[in-house]
């Protein structure tokens, strides 16, 4: 992906450019770039409907993004699969750090006895670094960012993404 | 990558028609003498981000590009959220607030335009996020810092 930088005031703002190139990547949780390949994302959601099924999207730091959408909970879920940029990852992952994935709470608990839940984890190489379990009616501005930004990508790879024919709870 | 598809996009658009789209959104607030944060992303795959800290500052301009999947995958997630049937303005409870406009636009005509002046709701916070992560594709600093101070 191209870049480059252009400006009224050329000098300065170039000087502003290189710094902003050198500025180190933030990522969450202390999670260093190079470590990036043992990331796993993953944002599921069902609802408390009896034998209702659930909708998965996962992300690996590698780039591998896959779709699980089962209709009802004893059906195999029907699967796609595909790739986007590793770097795309990273850039999401550096989203989830400036809407502040680590001060959000794990739980945000249902005021009804039937609701929708989504949850969105972040592993590295296995170990569970955040999990967000959100069950009110309406997502927080911050947490509904991610799960934009989050299915954005997830349709660079897979257009079902965005189908809630194939995913209807995300 | 998957190839475009039949998913819909907003208003009719078809995706032959995406290299004349546009997609603009801009935060402002009404504090006085306050700027803006802007990103502009065009169905070409052109980007473009503005970002003036004061009113009267020169905007500081960045261009780059994503591919124009990512740009017709974005209009997708906004037919998604609904974007066709948001109002034009949810306006402000209060008299200072902060002002975040979504645009769409087709041959430089305006087709649909959403003032947000009060709290987010989900579906518009999902299309935010969608736009910021598509800007950082181009330009890491979105989400990185060190350009936008409101968005």
């Amino acid at each position: 992906m191209a870049f480059s930088t252009v400006s009224r005031r050329a000098l300065p703002l170039l000087a502003t450019a290189v710094l902003l190139r050198a500025q180190p990547p933030r990522l969450p949780f202390k999670l260093q770039p190079s470590q990036l390949p043992g990331v796993v994302i993953t944002l599921r959601a069902a609802t408390t409907k009896q034998g209702s099924g659930r909708d998965e999207i996962i992300i690996t730091g590698a780039g591998k993004v896959t779709l699980r959408a089962s209709t009802y909970a004893p059906a195999p879920p029907q699967e796609r699969s595909g790739t986007v940029p590793p770097a795309a990852v990273e850039r999401l992952l550096e989203l989830f750090a400036l809407e502040g994935i680590e001060t959000w709470d794990d739980a945000y608990p249902a005021k009804s006895s039937h609701y929708s839940t989504k949850v969105l984890s972040i592993e590295f190489r296995g170990i569970l670094q955040k999990q967000i379990v959100h069950s009110l009616s309406e997502e927080f501005p911050a947490f509904a960012h991610a799960i934009g930004a989050l299915k954005l990508l997830a349709a660079q790879a897979c257009s079902e993404a965005l189908d809630r024919r194939f995913l209807p709870r995300l | 990558m998957t190839p475009p598809d039949q998913s819909p996009l907003p208003f009719g658009l078809a995706p032959e028609q995406l290299p004349h789209v546009e997609i603009r959104f801009r935060v402002s607030s009404t504090k006085m003498g306050s700027g803006f944060d802007e990103i502009l992303l065009r169905g070409n795959g052109e980007v473009e981000l503005a970002a003036a800290v004061l009113r009267d500052d020169p905007p500081q301009i960045r261009q780059g590009s994503v591919p124009p999947l990512a740009v017709l995958r974005l209009l997708q997630l906004l037919a998604a959220e609904g974007l066709e049937g948001w109002d034009e303005t949810y306006p402000a409870a209060t008299r200072d607030y902060v002002g975040k406009v979504i645009e769409l636009s087709f041959k430089e005509e305006l087709i649909k335009r959403v003032a947000m002046c009060q709290t987010e709701f989900p579906e518009f916070s999902r299309a935010y996020g969608a736009i910021k992560l598509v800007a950082s594709l181009a330009a890491p600093e979105v989400v990185l810092g060190g350009l936008f101070n409101r968005i």
